[in-house]
């Protein structure tokens, strides 16, 4: 019966459905407000135009930015490849990146991509455009794509002029209703050069706008279940855009329950760059991809189009809502308490899903696949466990990458070590002076040197990985090989083709975890973005005050807490309805322009003058793009320095740095107690600004998110998804134009026992904590060693004969 | 209660110290506590302080060695699936522990020795036990026992309470009737002639049917024969002074638990080493260490042990243990670990109180310290110290490090084979960078020089301990070998000591030391070249050929021990002022003697007419004996002479005629032993780590030298030898 009431809408929203289409976002389909229902069997077929043209050849539509090569391809239209799709066609844009740049002559990714059972079941086809860097031979470079493991693109790579798209029809059954894994690696050769200095010039860009699955099937765009918003996805953009339209956003009491929501939706999408907006009606535009209406029946009756749906009863359930522009879902009730128990049955959903997920995982495979292991314990992984197989290989500059995770009360930055035990062999014609390096999140912890003409076996080589630069949450390991040899010296015409094998690592190399020292730290905004440390693990309700009650302020704390949901993988319970008069002196977490944040907060984290400060009227610039771009140049000159920290001059090098280092006690080794005092200033152009320290009653932490007044911070925060992982120390600065984090810890820091302190925990704790507090440590075995001197002395004067 | 008190305190305070000491920190946080910990070990040990605060020294030390210990344990140790690495890596590693470990027994041996004891000499109106004083001999000739016996008879003590026996193994009824003929007649005229001399000297001359047992076998048997309470045993060549019974068996009227009063050997000739670098007057000699410092850190727990001479023992205890224990070759420690054991005492009188000699040549050499080694070996086997029923906890220390030291052999060779094994073979046996290496392992070595040196600074100059293994490990080592695999074969051999080197030539066991030589040469050049044409893995190159650099210094300085130098056997020259008269022209004139050895003396005479006085001529000497002597006349011949204003000085060699002369000498050289201790003293310096490396350094490169240039002149000229060179006889 209501399918058929519902039917006339379908045509009074074609126009309005038209002009979204311009703005390229994904789901150009418009909705059918059935409500969800389980016993839907088929969608019917809807009559829609076609896209004006493909996304990326459009003009930017909306406050929306496009990504930074589309300004510079400066490609004419007609020379592209055009995609024309089936009129009812749907788009699933599965890059969830904002640049998907595949470097160096060997490069990987694997992600998942979930997907409706009806998107699985409906014919589809891939698009993927790129393009590559001129100095990519095509003759012997291909770029490969292969979905649940099976191949379905070879292509040589051959596109340095334009972009290139490509078309591959998926066969059917190949994709599955859930998760479905994609893969694009690359092999890259250089035309000319047979340097390692030259795969650094090696790059092709896959265009993520470019990028997506078509299905014919116009009703695979539909939600159905709560669960399907696991395959809302994301946009030509890589984010994925949710808006809450809330009539009632000023009401105190719907605050907790709206951030509740907000934070179990986003557990269920749980997709890498989700942006949240909390508005009091929907904007004309909706780019949204999947738009929540929230609030009692009354206040939302005030939209005609969900008013049908709407009742004394708790409902959540999906609205064929066209021109909305993506899904739409509505949770309401006729009172609270209904609403109440609708975003309770939500929030079963996001529980239900979270049980599933096992707790010695971290959940990335919405960007990157396999799940990292959360390493809590001592542990052993082989390269297998990590996705990756043994690996045969040519060229001169291999390399390779691996996640894994480290818990929120990771405690041995300073002192701990990973071991890897390396299985690999090189060939003869490798030259002594080829070397292996490790790296840990980028920075280079290891370099063995090849030292052995003839080849060599490496059978379970043991390389020491400092985890200087590890941190709580999610950490990369690159292993990358440089291999010389002679025919590279002569560098004959073709050699950089020549497929003869150098380097072979298997997957049998294991990671050796050593057990580490754990403990909780506050202030740690490291720990806080990866986990939601420590709002994940206390009892009580977190206190969330915002500044002001302003839709941007509020959406700031949206994608705040939506992140924090995922990192911790459970909604933050909050008492979200808190004015700045009444402060709480516990746990709480402050959201709004500085003006606006109470000065008491303020003082405890440290930013006692920033309020006053000229950073606090300033305006900072953006930068153009959203999202991770790098510029070629930049990555080129990365490797460049990473290259001369290697072979034996680096060797040397880093030993005297190290040994510099050392003797160059900081101010934080040699004082007692890490400074305090000084005042903290922004640096110039910060847009955002997180401050933690422990709360006023000890019992728990203070955070504050904070922008210059007048500024609008929830844009910030979408900007911040990207250097997410940069949050660290008890105060970190965003930079939006360099789109760079300056973190420092300068003030004290609160220990908070998060595992039983064992004594073996209690030791490395300490050994952590006095690598970091050298002098402490010094004078404390200088006065223990002192003292045991002098009490065995006291001994000898008891036992034996005396003198 | 407050022991008890006390021992909690020390046990809180080391867990703290073991806990802070083995934090697994960054290198980078251990290179600051090494600078903390070197500069107040630097500090301290210039401030070098007594009692306490020595201790304190010690744990500083301790700090940096249990650290290296933790890191080369938990991080360094090759993969085991690298088998070629794995084996090689082990046996080094296991040789570090070993010597950390002997390390670590030593200072606690040595934490706080006992000072020297007070003189506690006999009081009129003490009782004076009986005594027999057992003089063992073998093969050493009459002369020299007519020197021991003379100053064994000379001791200051009522005559009636002490008689002394020689104890002649040599002229046994079973070798008397050998059926090789020869032998038998030398056994014959040797039963003979030593009866005579006993007879002459007032001594008692024992045999025995069988020389079954060794020296303990002949012991036992004068034990047998004799009744006194307490026995003092003297090695054929050992002298005593005068004074020696009244400065020690005081102590056994102190304690009637009291087994044993050990004193120190004191040599008057060098060892081969001193004699070859020519070391014996400026530097303290091999023992000193061990009758120094160690025997004194032993009798703070108890345990000092027996040496087999120089000591007094009560004969109620070697009744209960049926006499000296012969299981092993090494009966003097097996006596002294069985009667500890039993809860008996004993202490250590650090005052030289004989003058002996010490094997010359280094095969001799060679040949006691197999003893030695083997004998050691084979307490551990049979007396294992830490499962010795009745050894006290520290006493169990003290024998397990006495034993254990003999296991330094296995040790010294890995070190030396480890660096070829990278150098030649490109093992990597010790995984670690040269961070690490510079943070850990230098400092650690660094840190075990300053310990030792803080140790044992005034007894043994840096690098000489490590000299004196290598050079003994050569050789010792396959006889360490055989006594493991075969723990009841070595048999008692007397060590010769008397014997002297007329022609500078090269030790008949100077061999493999050429050798060796040359293969740590090759491995320097190899690490030069390496250096070069590997420049990626410069700084595992210089670390490993550092360390066998190293080794070729000792190598090289080993090579100037085994090149003998031809010289006549030179006893030390004490110097003495000691009234005296010559005969010169048949009128008695008045002389002083300055100086006295075992063979001659330095003679001042009075009188111009004493000039007429020439090379070769014999004169005689009339002194006043401090013991009560039949005769007083001497008869010497003039070596050389040199005018003074008022008459001459002569340097001469003793005459004996008869075995009353014997007994004069032994009243010149014997009569005060503080004069040993006074030339002991001279040489107890220290000169610190870095002079005594440096110096050190100065002796390798010259013995190399000298070393090379003997097996030149060999290679050369195989049957002419090198000149013997005839220093004249210096006083000190």
């Amino acid at each position: 019966m209501t399918r058929l009431s519902l039917r006339p809408f379908a045509g009074t929203f074609l126009l309005a459905f038209l002009c979204t289409q311009a703005t390229g976002y994904a789901q150009p389909v418009p909705f059918s407000m059935e409500p969800e229902r389980s016993d839907i069997e088929q969608p019917r077929e809807r009559d829609q135009p076609p896209p004006a043209d493909i996304p990326y050849l459009t003009e930017p539509g909306g406050a929306d930015k496009r990504p930074a090569e589309d300004a510079d391809a400066a490609v004419p239209p007609k020379a592209e490849p055009r995609v024309v799709a089936a009129p009812s066609a749907f788009r699933r844009f599965i890059v969830p990146d904002a640049q998907l740049q595949m470097r160096g002559e060997m490069a990987a990714r694997s992600w998942s991509v979930v997907l409706t059972s009806e998107q699985a079941a409906s014919d589809a086809t891939l698009q993927i455009a790129y393009r590559n860097a001129i100095l990519v031979a095509p003759e012997a470079s291909l770029l490969r794509l292969s979905i649940n493991g099976n191949p379905i693109l070879s292509e040589h790579i051959s596109s340095p002029d334009r972009r290139k798209q490509l078309q591959v029809e998926i066969p059917g059954g190949l994709l599955n209703a859930g998760r479905n894994l994609f893969s694009i690696s690359v092999d890259q050769r250089h035309r000319t050069d047979c340097s390692v200095e030259s795969t650094f010039d090696l790059w092709t860009d896959i265009d993520p706008a470019g990028t997506f699955l078509q299905f014919d099937n116009a009703g695979a765009s539909r939600l159905r279940q709560i669960s399907d918003i696991a395959a809302i996805g994301n946009n030509g953009e890589g984010q994925t855009l949710v808006h809450f339209v809330a009539p009632a956003l000023e009401q105190m009491n719907s605050h907790e329950l709206l951030l509740r929501l907000v934070q179990n939706i986003a557990l269920i999408a749980d997709m890498p760059r989700q942006s949240m907006s909390v508005m009091t009606s929907p904007p004309a535009d909706n780019a949204a991809a999947l738009t929540v209406y929230f609030g009692t029946a009354e206040q939302l009756s005030v939209f005609p189009a969900i008013r049908q749906q709407l009742g004394g009863s708790p409902v959540a359930s999906f609205a064929n809502l066209p021109g909305a522009g993506g899904s739409a879902l509505i949770v309401s009730g006729g009172a609270w308490d209904d609403v109440a128990r609708a975003v309770d049955s939500v929030a079963s959903v996001a529980t239900q899903i979270a049980a599933e997920i096992p707790d010695d995982l971290l959940r990335t495979q919405n960007a990157v696949v396999p799940d990292p292991p959360l390493i809590t314990e001592a542990a052993t992984f082989r390269l297998s466990d990590f996705g990756l197989g043994s690996r045969e290989f040519s060229g001169r500059h291999f390399r390779t990458e691996l996640s894994f995770g480290l818990p929120a009360d990771f405690y041995a930055k300073a002192y701990g070590q990973l071991t890897i035990m390396l299985n690999a062999a090189s060939a003869p014609s490798v030259l002594p002076g080829s070397s292996i390096n490790i790296y840990v999140n980028d920075e280079l912890a290891a370099n063995v040197p090849i030292t052995q003409r003839g080849g060599t076996i490496m059978n379970r080589l043991p390389i020491k990985v400092p985890l200087r630069h590890a941190r709580p949450g999610l950490n990369t390991i690159t292993i990358e090989g440089n291999f010389e040899t002679r025919e590279d010296q002569v560098c004959a015409p073709g050699q950089t083709a020549n497929q003869d094998l150098r380097f072979v690592l298997f997957d049998t190399s294991e990671l050796v975890f050593p057990r580490f020292a754990r403990i909780g730290r506050i202030p740690d905004l490291s720990s806080f973005a990866s986990f939601g440390f420590p709002y994940d693990t206390l009892p009580d309700e977190t206190h969330l005050v915002l500044g002001d009650t302003r839709p941007g302020t509020f959406s700031a704390a949206a994608t705040l807490l939506s992140r924090l949901a995922v990192a911790a993988g459970k909604p933050i319970a909050l008492e979200a309805d808190v004015s700045t008069s009444e402060m709480p002196e516990a746990n709480a977490i402050f959201v709004g322009n500085i003006a606006d944040i109470p000065q008491q907060a303020l003082s405890q984290v440290g930013l006692a003058d920033v309020a006053r400060s000229s950073w606090a009227d300033s305006t900072p610039t953006r930068k153009k793009t959203l999202g991770e771009v790098r510029d070629n140049e930049e990555t080129l000159e990365n490797w460049r320095k990473k290259l001369s920290e290697q072979g034996w001059r680096g060797r040397i090098y880093r030993l005297l740095q190290t040994l510099q280092n050392s003797f160059d006690l900081t101010q934080q080794n040699l004082s007692f107690s890490p400074g305090t005092g000084v005042a903290y200033a922004p640096p110039v152009g910060t847009s955002l600004l997180f401050a933690q320290n422990v709360s006023p009653d000890r019992g728990g932490a203070w955070t504050v998110v904070s922008a210059p007044n007048g500024q609008d911070m929830s844009s910030y925060l979408d900007v911040l998804v990207d250097r997410w992982p940069g949050l660290a120390g008890d105060v970190s600065a965003l930079q939006t134009d360099s789109d760079e984090i300056f973190s420092q810890q300068s003030g004290a820091v609160e220990y908070t026992v998060t595992q039983p302190l064992s004594f073996g925990n209690t030791r490395l704790i300490l050994t952590n904590w006095v690598s970091v507090n050298i002098i402490v440590f010094g004078g404390a075995l200088l006065v223990v060693v002192t003292l045991l001197g002098l009490a065995t002395a006291g001994l000898l004067r008891v036992f034996g004969r005396q003198s | 209660m407050i022991n008890f008190f006390k021992v909690t305190i020390w046990a809180i305070l080391a867990f703290f110290y073991v806990l802070l000491v083995t934090l697994p920190i960054s290198s980078q946080a251990q290179l600051s506590i090494d600078v903390i910990i070197l500069v107040s070990l630097v500090v301290l040990k210039l401030l070098a302080p007594k009692g306490s605060l020595r201790i304190v020294v010690l744990a500083f030390g301790s700090a940096i060695i249990l650290r290296y210990l933790y890191w080369r344990t938990t991080s360094t140790l090759p993969p085991v699936t690298e088998l070629q690495d794995f084996i090689p890596g082990i046996l080094v590693y296991v040789a570090e522990l070993y010597s950390i470990m002997m390390l670590g027994l030593s200072m606690f041996i040595v934490a706080m020795p006992l000072d020297s004891r007070p003189q506690r000499r006999l009081k009129e109106d003490e009782e004076f036990p009986t005594v027999d004083i057992f003089i063992p001999t073998y093969n050493e000739d009459e002369e020299l026992l007519a020197s021991t016996i003379s100053a064994a008879k000379g001791i200051e003590y009522p005559p009636e309470k002490v008689e002394v026996w020689l104890l002649d193994d040599g002229g046994t009824l079973e070798k008397r009737s050998s059926s090789d003929m020869k032998a038998a007649h030398a056994a014959q005229q040797r039963h003979e002639s030593l009866k005579l001399l006993c007879e002459n000297l007032g001594a008692h001359y024992l045999t025995r049917d069988k020389n079954e047992h060794a020296k303990a076998g002949n012991l036992n048997n004068a034990l047998a024969h004799s009744s006194a309470e307490v026995v003092v045993v003297f090695d054929a060549d050992h002298a005593p002074s005068r004074d020696f019974l009244l400065e020690t068996v005081g102590y056994f009227n102190d304690d009637p638990k009291l087994f044993l009063v050990q004193t120190p050997h004191f040599f008057l000739n060098p060892d081969p080493l001193e004699r070859n670098l020519q070391t014996f007057k400026k530097m303290p000699s091999e023992n000193e260490m061990f009758y120094g410092i160690i025997q004194r850190g032993l009798d703070k727990w108890n345990a000092s042990f027996f040496c087999g001479s120089a000591a007094l023992l009560r004969r109620k205890a070697l009744e209960e243990t049926n006499g000296f224990s012969g299981v092993t070759i090494t009966e003097d420690c097996e006596t002294a670990v069985n009667l500890h054991a039993r809860g008996w005492n004993s202490i250590y009188i650090d005052r030289p109180l004989i003058a002996g000699l010490q094997p010359a040549t280094f095969s001799s050499f060679i040949g006691q310290r197999s003893r030695w080694a083997q004998g050691m070996m084979q307490i551990l086997r049979f007396h294992f110290p830490l499962l010795k029923f009745g050894l006290s906890f520290p006493q169990m220390l003290c024998y397990l490090s006495s034993s254990l030291f003999w296991l330094f052999p296995f040790a010294r060779m890995i070190f030396l084979v480890a660096p070829l094994c990278y150098l030649f073979f490109d093992l990597q046996i010790f995984d670690a960078s040269g961070r690490d290496f510079f943070v850990y392992t230098s400092v650690y070595m660094v840190v075990n020089m300053l310990l030792q040196n803080y140790l044992y600074g005034r007894f043994r100059w840096p690098l000489i301990s490590e000299l004196y293994e290598y050079i003994q490990t050569v050789h010792l080592l396959p006889a360490v070998v055989s006594v493991i695999l075969n723990p009841s074969k070595p048999t008692f051999k007397v060590t010769a000591k008397d014997e002297s080197i007329s022609e500078s030539r090269l030790s008949e066991l100077s061999l493999p030391f050429f050798i060796i030589f040359v293969i740590l040469l090759v491995g320097v050049a190899v690490s030069l070249v390496r250096l070069f044409t590997e420049p990626y893995k410069a700084d595992i190159t210089v670390v490993v050929g550092a360390w066998n650099l190293l080794n070729v210094i000792l190598a090289g300085c080993a090579l100037g021990v085994v090149s003998e130098r031809g010289e006549r056997q030179s006893t030390q020259r004490v110097k003495v002022s000691r009234k005296c008269e010559v005969k010169v022209g048949g009128e008695w004139l008045p002389a002083t003697i300055s100086d006295v050895s075992v063979r001659g003396a330095g003679i001042e005479v009075l009188g111009k007419i004493a000039r007429t006085i020439s090379e070769d001529d014999e004169v005689e000497i009339r002194i006043v004996p401090l013991a009560d002597l039949p005769e007083n006349i001497l008869p010497v011949k003039i070596r050389h002479t040199e005018n003074t204003a008022d008459g001459v000085i002569f340097g001469c060699e003793y005459v004996v005629k008869n075995t009353q002369h014997n007994r004069i000498i032994a009243d010149l050289v014997f009569a005060n032993s503080a004069k040993w201790s006074d030339f002991q003293k001279r040489r107890r310096t220290n000169p610190g780590v870095v002079g005594g490396t440096m110096g050190f350094l100065r002796i390798a490169l010259r013995q190399t030298a000298r070393g090379i240039s003997y097996f030149m002149s060999r290679a050369g000229k195989p049957k002419t030898p090198v000149p013997a060179i005839v220093p004249p006889e210096e006083s000190v």
